[in-house]
């Protein structure tokens, strides 16, 4: 095995495929997750609404936004591009999805994710398997982070 | 802090302010573009973000449920309920015509075949978080309608407030 694991001093080849892997699939999932955000800002601003979260103010600043910080945020991930940054604010956004759906799981606040598509449904059991999703995607980002801060800035 | 550096932290918020700025950038000439703050209070009437537009239609609401219930039993008012119609069915304010925004294109020969142009008209779904009643009084005042009105707290309300409802088709 030529491969050296994730604490090693360098990847292999598998590795370094797996880490391609993660890379272009969360920023492909990232990039994907943007489209139907931006093409209709304001189902996105009653989906933040149904969240229960944030202040009436700051709904509509954060639909116009927030997608394109995901679309961004995920060409740069998948180009190689400022990969670093891009990395940290993907995270960074996975940490604040994490903590929101948990919130709203743990008082027992139904709400439609909209991740993906508007109108998913707001079943407390769809809400798990989200934030189950967000947590994958968490720990992949932060496997990659890792695989940054080794390999050249 | 994970090894985050401080031309990290500057990469990011750099790419923060260009994806805050491209957003904004396309809000304000995107026709699907939304206001910089919208109607988000329960309390106010039907929560929206509302259209950057300011050539968009927005017709007025009515939010006290008393008075809409004086405005139907005065009998000159229309009463559009604009939800599907399966659900019009279950339980409806009394007097309403089903017209399903769900459905426009199929109901608005009907609609403007039996309801005069000048007609006072107040158009109600589900409640103060459903916007297809003002997408309908919307459509409907680009058609020429010149007195729609929106009941803001729509079925919800109406029921809430243990005021009469219709189960039957008509």
């Amino acid at each position: 095995m030529q491969d050296k694991g994730i604490l090693g001093s360098g990847p292999g080849i598998g590795q370094k495929l797996l880490l391609l892997g993660i890379r272009l699939g969360l920023g492909g999932v990232f990039i994907y997750a943007s489209f139907h955000k931006i093409l209709a800002p304001d189902q996105f601003a009653k989906v933040l609404f149904g969240y229960g979260i944030f202040p009436g103010e700051s709904i509509n600043i954060l639909a116009i936004t927030v997608p394109f910080v995901e679309l961004v945020a995920g060409i740069c991930l998948v180009a190689g591009l400022w990969r670093r940054p891009a990395l940290i604010l993907i995270n960074a956004m996975l940490t604040a999805f994490i903590l929101i759906i948990a919130f709203n799981l743990i008082r027992g606040h139904e709400f439609d994710c909209g991740c993906f598509a508007f109108g998913e449904g707001a079943a407390a059991s769809s809400a798990t398997a989200l934030l189950i999703r967000d947590i994958i995607m968490l720990v992949g980002g932060l496997i990659l982070w890792r695989s940054f801060r080794r390999s050249a800035r | 802090m994970f090894g985050i550096t401080i031309r990290d932290i500057t990469g990011s918020l750099l790419l923060l302010a260009f994806s805050a700025a491209l957003g904004f950038g396309v809000n304000a000439f995107s026709p699907e573009g939304i206001a910089l703050w919208g109607q988000w209070d329960t309390s106010a009437g039907v929560v929206m973000a509302g259209a950057a537009r300011q050539d968009a239609v927005k017709a007025p609401e009515i939010n006290n449920p008393m008075k809409v219930r004086r405005m139907i039993g005065d009998g000159k008012t229309v009463l559009v309920d604009v939800r599907r119609a399966d659900i019009y069915r279950e339980g409806h304010i009394p007097g309403a015509l089903s017209f399903p925004l769900h459905d426009f294109d199929a109901v608005i020969s009907q609609f403007t075949g039996t309801i005069a142009k000048t007609a006072p008209i107040l158009v109600y779904c589900s409640g103060v978080t459903c916007t297809d009643s003002h997408e309908f009084a919307a459509r409907i005042i680009r058609m020429g309608y010149s007195q729609v009105t929106v009941y803001g707290g729509g079925f919800t309300e109406w029921s809430e407030m243990e005021f009469e409802v219709a189960t039957d088709a008509g």
